[in-house]
């Protein structure tokens, strides 16, 4: 009835390149994409419909401190690839140094965000849409950020498996374009 | 560094391996094996179906006799009306009864307990690929399932707006109290309880198929699953991220979808991105039902009628079309939003383009039943009410997505006949032949021939009166979600029918207690089945019953379709298993 | 208890049940109709099988009262019957395959596999697309530029502003000077007054929820929501009194929320309005912050 393991045979999907758990964060990468995008996407919604955007007596998001974060989430992703290759050819101080250094951009990130957030946040964000609107973009980004910076922190100090850190830089990058996508939404 | 990509084919089949189980606990509940997560989501969704089934027994009674206490349990119930249903509580209940049969009864049963079932077994994998993330698939919609829950005992009753949940009505300001704060996070689980479910059943499928189960050689029923998955994990985002926003709207007075117009503050949120993502999500909503239950009707019509499938990998391809199409109709539920002209024109486009595929795979269905040999057992019983609800319901679709008639029977009854047919009745339908089906495989036993008969004939009958006659009212003027329609002239004539309808719903009631006892009855003592009772040649009915912990010992190697019958190059017998080699009919 | 009694017990108990419970829906309907209230001017359904007629009368929808219902109606009859005959069709196949090839007949199945028999239902595919679908997606295309494309404008439009709230219809008329937010504004709770034979042009806004305009007599609806106005029109060509319905759940007593739409001569309107108008004016009072809802006419 069931044939041995020695017929024969073609089977694709392990030829493939992509590992199951690559393929797994993929998948739901497509979906954290959607997730993001709605979000994202309500956001200009609602600002094509609003004539004024933002408001007089709204006190618009400040651009300078989140450009500079923008810089420091954008080396960091640099610094990602940098110290992954550097991984792939068994460099492991080298590893060490870029991810060290990508983990620090990375914290940099994270305060310039927190400094841009509390220094606007002084009136309640709740009385306009763009106020609630950028605080929540930038807080749920955060969280997933938090996720990630924790990913890497946990890959600085046991960095046994080349796929887990594989997607761990994936998820980076993609917390990088995200944010950049938030961050043109909010400043066009 | 990973051992993965080694030249070993049994690599990814052996690679999520996990010790059989010893314990009661670690056997029963949280388990990782796809088989028993599948019963577990099984036993679920049979449990939520019959409270949404009891509350809309109790929604037509409201209609049917209006201001009569309820019989029996009224004073039970409603202590304080002396058995009256109450006008708030009509609300929470047809509230409760869609969110439940959508997301705790059929989702459950036909994604989670037959898309875990039939996944593995029927591609020849051993288990889903992530079986911890199975499990927690189940344990997330078992939290969904206790806030749900706990929300009919919260003060203020449980969500009263709406399975649509449209904002402004949900707003704290219209409707007050945890009930629907609840709600809201109840299907944030469930909607990451199916994401999860569908991440793994994608991956699944594209990586544990035995050798040579090309897609070409993929049952019908696992199409169906597989794109169903797929749109679940496109579109639940979708809906979480408008949970989210309505949540906070909610719980910390955010505006997003609260207009300047009404707000004290100076806010310019729309309540109608809402309507904008819900319906982004929400149309794709009605295929992730449907859809499995295509597959599985498409596969099972093949099988009792011991033909192959007639054109089925036209019936895949429209499935694959249909999903794509369902991604950018949902326009149509938002004609009478004040659409801009030109998307009213687009939208009806679209929409009425998915007749074109539609119509292909229904067509595809006649064909297989055509010069067959029908056996009309239970399963094919219920899959040939599918045909015909579905029939319905689909050809009652060409009225909604047209805009012209659409504005006279948006929010009416022909609304709510029209979808029950399609996604709750064809979907529940399908879900019992999958039942009847697979019961011997999953449980050892077959069930009663002669009870499911029965019970087909006592739901397909009622039921096709119950959602016609809605048609009906709704064309009669009749709209929704109104507790009693008699306070409109124009709908008093409409008493009479709705008596009737009441009356059918009672039966169809009653009648699924008979498929509960049917179902308890025949797991304990049905007759003993063999391991291949219905004669077909999938590859889950090549492993003996009951199934060992890793399905298979050696992975199987697929040689044919999974429709191989009648051939009249194979002699003796009607059917031909995938695994099977005959000169001149497979090929490697 | 073995299954054969459990048959058996549950087909007596459906056949009890539904004696039962037609026997009480017959004297519920019988209770209804000798209330006085209740049977006007309606037909009521008789039962089960109503006569062709009573049946057509009851489930038909009320009758049409706007200049345009008529076509909506036709193109709903065609869709139904067209759906209908594919239906026929259809049921005809399944009960006649199912009956004539099923197993006791001893026939053996066909194995059609690589057989190229798609061209009944290619066929079957394209006549269904071409004669229902594309007829539907012309009308809806011509249906929109001709009915719902640009709001009528001009002297002779009854111009009506209506504005839900939980659970009842507010109406505003701009009175004789026919300028909206002025003291001879006619503001009606729940009575919409209307003449036949103009175009009557709403503009609808909702105070807090979401709620749905409709006349079913008119055979047209129009969402009402906060903070967006919509826009509908129409053209009585029947006078009567007629009940405007909420098509959208808008919280409990959403049942309750019936407003009534009055279409009178031109003249008999005309008279009402000067009247009405100058009845506000007279009474017109800048503190009533209640009273003075509404905006100005957006084109």
């Amino acid at each position: 009835m069931q044939s041995t393991l020695k017929t024969p045979f073609s089977h694709k999907a392990e030829n493939g390149k992509l590992s199951n758990a690559e393929l797994f964060f993929l998948v739901s990468l497509a979906s954290w994409v959607m997730l993001f995008g709605t979000l994202i996407l309500s956001f200009i919604l609602a600002r094509i419909k609003t004539p004024l955007w933002p408001p007089p007596y709204i006190e618009s998001f400040p651009l300078l401190v989140p450009s500079f974060s923008t810089l420091a989430i954008g080396l960091s992703s640099v610094f990602v690839t940098k110290g992954f290759s550097a991984y792939k050819l068994n460099k492991q101080s080298d590893f060490k140094f870029y991810w060290l250094l990508a983990i620090v951009t990375g914290l940099l990130f994270g305060t310039l965000q927190t400094i841009a957030l509390t220094k606007w946040m002084t009136f309640d964000v709740r009385e306009h849409v763009y106020s609630s609107s950028v605080a929540f973009l930038i807080l749920f980004h955060g969280v997933h950020f938090i996720l990630g910076l924790s990913g890497l922190l946990f890959k600085f100090f046991n960095p046994s498996n080349i796929q887990s850190l594989r997607l761990w830089s994936w998820f980076w990058h993609f917390l990088g374009v995200v944010w950049l996508a938030i961050f043109m939404a909010i400043a066009l | 560094m990973s051992t993965h990509s080694s030249n070993n084919p049994q690599a990814n089949h052996d690679e999520h391996l996990h010790a059989e189980p010893t314990t009661f606990i670690s056997k029963y509940l949280i388990s990782y094996d796809h088989k028993v997560i599948a019963k577990q989501f099984l036993f679920y969704g049979i449990f939520w179906a019959f409270i949404g089934a009891f509350l809309s027994v109790l929604i037509r009674w409201c209609l049917a006799f209006p201001g009569e206490p309820f019989p029996v349990l009224g004073n039970l119930l409603f202590p304080s009306s002396n058995g009256i249903i109450p006008p708030d509580v009509y609300t929470m209940l047809f509230t409760m009864h869609g969110t439940i049969m959508i997301f705790f009864a059929i989702t459950p049963i036909l994604i989670g307990a037959f898309g875990n079932f039939c996944i593995p077994l029927m591609i020849g994998a051993r288990d889903m690929i992530f079986p911890w993330l199975n499990m927690l698939s189940f344990w997330l919609a078992m939290v969904g399932g206790v806030l749900m829950m706990a929300s009919f005992f919260v003060p203020l009753g449980a969500s009263a707006v709406g399975w649509t949940s449209y904002p402004t009505l949900a707003h704290s300001q219209w409707s007050p109290g945890m009930g629907h704060t609840l709600w809201l996070i109840s299907l944030f689980f469930m909607g990451n309880s199916s994401l999860v479910g569908a991440i793994n059943y994608i991956t699944t499928v594209i990586r544990l198929r035995a050798p040579g189960m090309t897609f070409k050689r993929l049952p019908l029923t696992i199409w169906g699953l597989f794109l169903t998955a797929i749109l679940n994990a496109l579109f639940l985002p979708v809906l979480t991220a408008a949970f989210i926003l309505l949540l906070l709207d909610r719980t910390l007075g955010t505006s997003f979808f609260l207009s300047a117009a009404i707000s004290d503050v100076g806010t310019q949120g729309d309540p109608i991105l809402y309507q904008h993502l819900f319906w982004i999500f929400g149309h794709p909503e009605v295929y992730i039902v449907i859809l499995p239950a295509w597959g599985i009707v498409s596969d099972l019509l093949s099988f009792f009628s011991r033909k192959p499938a007639f054109g089925a990998m036209k019936t895949a391809y429209s499935m694959t079309a249909i999903t794509i199409l369902s991604a950018v109709v949902y326009g149509h539920h938002m004609f009478t939003t004040g659409m801009s002209p030109l998307l009213t024109g687009a939208f009806t486009t679209l929409t009425l383009l998915i007749s074109i595929p539609s119509g292909i795979f229904f067509l595809n269905w006649l064909g297989t039943i055509w010069k067959g040999k029908i056996q009309l057992h239970t399963p094919m019983l219920f899959s040939l009410g599918v045909i015909i609800t579905f029939g319905i319901g689909g050809l009652t679709g060409l009225h909604l997505g047209a805009v012209s008639t659409n504005l006279i029977l948006h929010n009416s009854y022909f609304v709510v006949g029209h979808f029950h047919l399609t996604m709750a009745v064809a979907a529940l339908l399908g879900a019992f032949a999958a039942t009847y089906f697979w019961f011997p495989k999953m449980f050892g036993r077959m069930m009663s021939e002669k009870l499911g008969k029965i019970h087909f004939w006592f739901t397909l009958v009622p039921i096709l009166y119950i959602f016609i006659g809605q048609m009906v009212a709704g064309y009669a003027g009749m709209h929704r979600r109104i507790y009693n329609p008699y306070e409109y002239n124009y709908l008093k004539p409409l008493l009479g029918l709705n008596i009737y309808i009441g009356i059918a719903v009672f039966t169809v009631f009653f009648a699924q207690f008979l498929f509960l006892y049917n179902f308890i009855k025949s797991m304990r003592c049905g007759e003993i089945a063999d391991s291949n009772p219905w004669k077909v040649g999938t590859l889950e009915w090549t492993t003996p019953t009951p199934i060992p912990h890793h399905n298979f010992d050696t992975i199987p190697v697929v040689y044919n379709g999974p429709h191989e019958f009648s051939n009249p190059k194979v002699t003796g017998r009607d059917w031909l298993s995938q695994t099977e080699f005959v000169e001149g009919v497979s090929n490697t | 208890m073995n299954t054969k009694r459990i048959c058996r017990l549950f087909l007596l108990f459906a056949i009890v049940t539904c004696t039962i419970s037609s026997g009480w829906a017959q004297t519920q309907e019988q209770l209804h109709q000798s209330n006085p209230d209740f049977e006007k001017d309606h037909i009521h359904a008789k039962g089960i099988w109503p006569s062709p007629k009573s049946f057509v009368d009851t489930y038909s929808g009320p009758d049409v009262i706007s200049s345009d219902g008529a076509h909506f109606d036709w193109l709903f009859g065609y869709v139904t019957i067209g759906t209908f005959i594919y239906f026929m069709i259809m049921i005809i196949g399944v009960v006649y395959f199912t009956f004539a090839y099923r197993e006791k007949r001893g026939a053996k199945a066909l194995y059609t596999d690589g057989h190229k028999e798609h061209k009944v239902t290619l066929f079957f595919d394209v006549l269904f697309f071409l004669s229902l679908d594309l007829v539907l997606i012309y009308f809806s295309i011509v249906d929109t530029q001709k009915y719902f494309m640009a709001p009528p404008q001009g002297k002779e439009v009854i111009q009506v502003q209506v504005m839900p709230q939980q659970w009842l219809w507010n109406f505003r008329y701009a009175g004789n000077d026919e300028q909206f937010g002025t003291a001879d504004d006619i503001v009606t709770v729940n009575e919409m007054w209307i003449p036949k034979g103009k175009t009557v042009s709403l503009q609808i806004k909702s105070k807090d929820v979401i709620h749905g305009f409709m006349v079913p007599e008119v055979r047209r609806q129009m969402d009402a929501l906060p903070g967006t106005i919509t826009r509908m029109w129409f053209e009585p060509i029947k006078t009567g009194d007629f009940e405007i319905a909420c098509m959208h759940l808008c919280g409990t007593a959403h049942y309750k929320m019936k407003g009534f739409m009055k279409v009178v001569e031109l003249e008999d309107f005309e008279a009402w309005s000067k009247e009405m108008s100058e009845w506000s004016e007279a009474r017109y009072d800048p503190e009533d912050a209640a009273t003075h809802w509404g905006w100005n006419w957006v084109m």
